[in-house]
């Protein structure tokens, strides 16, 4: 054989040698089950949109944050060791704090909580036929970079951002929070989360690349990818300032009057913007798993009362725009207490003012006298004007968790009825109902749907959030006489006192009894206000509720205060000057 | 016209080969031309696609560092504007003008 024969088949061995071992690449190892395969198709994460209030302030914005997996089959022995290092980063962040600044209390629960991580890791540390185990979600930075430099093997972290909140708990309820649904995916629950969610959340990306073994992409290779869309952010109506001015004045008010809870609405009667929107006790979004469930819908918008008195302007409202009464028609009926189904019907503080006006009746905030407007306007009309007003159904104010209130059928309605749903009783609304209803007297007779967000602003796209057509559902007359009945009874009524001097407010006192097991609590009430000024081109609507104040069962000592010390401030804000 | 053997391209060249010489001669001057053109050719395409490939192989280590660099710019921004919203908020700034002897206006100051 001569050497260029040789030569040849030496060539040809290589040639196979080559093709094989292409071939042993290409199909057998990768058959075998390779996790190295260099094709990756991987999800790409997206960040939830912002909220932002009405001066362009981030209310809700994202942090980075990270999800901790292992791989157990990677870690030595059964983990504990692991366990120990990892579990004071992960349990709840509610123990953060300093540890000079804890108390022995809570020192004690933190290390028992420590002491329970443990024996959670450890479970899923030592489970060796695990090829991947998350141990936790939305870790900080700081915790990250902590573990990560105890350089523990067979762990690893995925992006996993979270919501920041910069200005902590404000307007929790409003806001609602962001939590994982059955699949493990952010899902914004309550409030404005819950109700944008759609738009919120985004829409996560794909990505399919081939990579060469050291990780690169091969770019020669065609790949197909979707790219994310970050979710939309949510411009709000909102005004920072109104609502801290307007959160911490209703703290301090629930803790002085001894309250159960308190709730402050603020709008702008011309528009329908919801200004501020406050609830006490109130809980941290951040951290909101560690708060009872119970706390976390919006009394704003969930919560249903009896209105009492502040609801005798929506009655007497219907029978003067129905032309059936006037503010000087005297009631021929009011000077004593009255028997109607065999109920006694009384004034709250059993005094009696015969011959009335009907401004006096709403001064006085006579039950009497409002059995006289009921009769006027009978079962019918003033149904109609329930209905015209929002009550019964949602106003379509922007969160997710409003209730419609509760109205009984109108063919349920017996004489008592009428009588009592005239002064607020016997008849559930929610306190956005009342202002809705108050702003239409603010607003020349005319309803608008409250809303909290102005626009969304998906990248260059911005959609606007409109209220729905307006409706007028009294006469300008009308509401310009009711107007004038609401500053009568701030400058003449129970609270006067408290009222600010120099400026016209409009507004009424409400005192209702809670309906515990069939009858009402003699102690227990819920005490309202509810409000606008300044009375002749009105900067805001205003309610205040607050539920079973134990210093003070009535409105007028409770609700009626603060709601002057809150429009005090919202007057230097909008720079309203005194008049008189 | 003469039998072609194209087995003796691989033999050695032995001089005064009259064989060898007879079948290239029979090609004729032109096809020769063609055969080192497309070789040439050939062979320059599989440079520049060698060329090519090492380039984009190194485009694709870049695109991976870009990034990467993209990720730790979008995380750095994500912390900062977390940082700046968190030093801006009332909370913070109320607790600041406290400290300073700041008083709440009681009065409306119009210009």
């Amino acid at each position: 054989m001569d050497r260029i024969r040789i030569f040849q088949i030496i060539f040809l061995i290589a040639v196979a040698a080559i093709v094989l071992r292409l071939f042993y690449w290409q199909f057998i190892a990768k058959v075998q089950g390779n996790f190295n395969s260099y094709a990756t198709e991987g999800i790409l994460p997206v960040s939830r949109g912002e909220i932002f209030t009405s001066d362009g302030f981030p209310l809700v914005t994202n942090q980075e944050a990270f999800l901790i997996y292992a791989k157990p089959y990677e870690i030595k022995n059964n983990g504990q060791k692991i366990a120990q290092q990892l579990a004071p980063f992960l349990i709840s962040e509610k123990y953060a704090t300093g540890e000079a600044q804890i108390t022995d209390e809570i020192k004690r629960q933190k290390e028992e909580a420590i002491k329970t991580k443990e024996k959670d890791l450890q479970e899923k540390l030592s489970n060796k036929n695990l090829f991947w185990v998350q141990l936790a979600r939305k870790i900080p930075l700081e915790a990250k970079i902590k573990i990560q430099s105890a350089k523990i093997t067979g762990l690893g972290f995925e992006k996993d951002d979270r919501r920041f909140y910069p200005e902590a708990s404000m307007a929790a309820q409003l806001l609602g929070f962001v939590g994982s649904d059955k699949f493990g995916q952010d899902t914004g629950y309550f409030g404005l989360e819950g109700y944008y969610d759609r738009q919120l959340r985004g829409k996560p990306g794909r990505a399919q690349q081939e990579k060469d073994p050291f990780g690169f992409p091969i770019l020669v290779r065609s790949y197909r990818s979707i790219e994310p869309q970050k979710g939309a952010s949510l411009y709000l109506a909102i005004d920072r300032s109104i609502q801290f001015k307007v959160e911490e004045n209703l703290r301090q008010a629930v803790e002085k009057y001894g309250a159960k809870d308190g709730t402050v609405v603020v709008e702008n009667p011309k528009t329908g913007r919801i200004l501020a929107m406050a609830t006490y006790p109130t809980y941290n979004p951040k951290l909101f798993s560690e708060f009872d469930q119970t706390i976390y819908k919006n009394p704003a918008v969930a919560d249903t009362f009896e209105p009492g008195s502040i609801f005798k302007l929506i009655t007497m409202s219907a029978a003067m725009d129905l032309g059936l009464v006037n503010p000087n028609t005297r009631c021929d009926i009011c000077g004593g207490p009255r028997q109607i189904g065999g109920f006694e019907i009384s004034t709250w503080n059993k005094k009696y003012y015969p011959d009335s006006t009907m401004t006096e009746i709403i001064v006085h905030s006579d039950n009497v006298g409002m059995t006289y407007v009921a009769e006027k306007l009978q079962t019918d009309k003033f149904y109609d004007y329930i209905t015209k007003f929002g009550f019964g159904a949602k106003t379509g104010i922007d969160l997710q968790e409003e209730s419609p209130g509760s109205i009984r059928p109108k063919k349920d309605w017996k004489p008592i009825d009428l009588v009592t749903a005239s002064f607020g009783q016997g008849i559930a609304v929610t306190p956005i109902q009342m202002v809705q209803a108050v702003s239409v007297i603010a607003n020349g007779g005319k309803l608008l749907t409250p809303k909290i967000a102005y626009k969304t602003k998906d990248g260059q796209k911005e959609e606007k959030v409109l209220p729905d057509d307006e409706k007028q559902v009294i006469s300008p007359k009308t509401a310009s006489q009711i107007t004038e009945m609401m500053v009568a009874a701030v400058e003449n009524g129970e609270a006067h006192a408290y009222a600010p001097r120099g400026y016209r407010i409009a507004g009424k006192t409400g005192t209702a009894q809670i309906p515990v097991a069939g009858h009402y609590d003699p102690d227990k009430t819920i005490a309202s206000f509810v409000g606008f000024a300044p009375a002749d081109d009105p900067k805001f609507v205003m309610l205040v509720r607050f539920n079973q104040p134990s210093s003070s069962p009535f409105g007028s000592e409770t609700a009626a205060p603060t709601f002057f010390e809150i429009a005090k401030e919202l007057f230097n804000y909008f720079g309203v000057l005194p008049t008189g | 016209m003469q039998k072609r053997n194209f087995d003796l391209i691989f033999q050695p060249r032995r001089k005064n080969d009259k064989n060898l010489l007879s079948g290239w001669q029979s090609i004729g001057k032109i096809k020769i031309r063609v055969l080192v053109t497309t070789t040439v050719l050939v062979s320059l395409l599989l440079v520049t696609q060698l060329v090519f490939a090492a380039s984009l192989a190194t485009d694709g280590r870049k695109l991976s560092e870009i990034g990467s660099e993209i990720q730790r710019l979008e995380a750095e921004n994500t912390t900062l504007k977390a940082k700046i919203a968190q030093a801006a908020s009332l909370a913070t700034l109320s607790e600041k003008a406290q400290v300073l002897g700041f008083e709440k206006p009681t009065k409306v100051i119009t210009p």
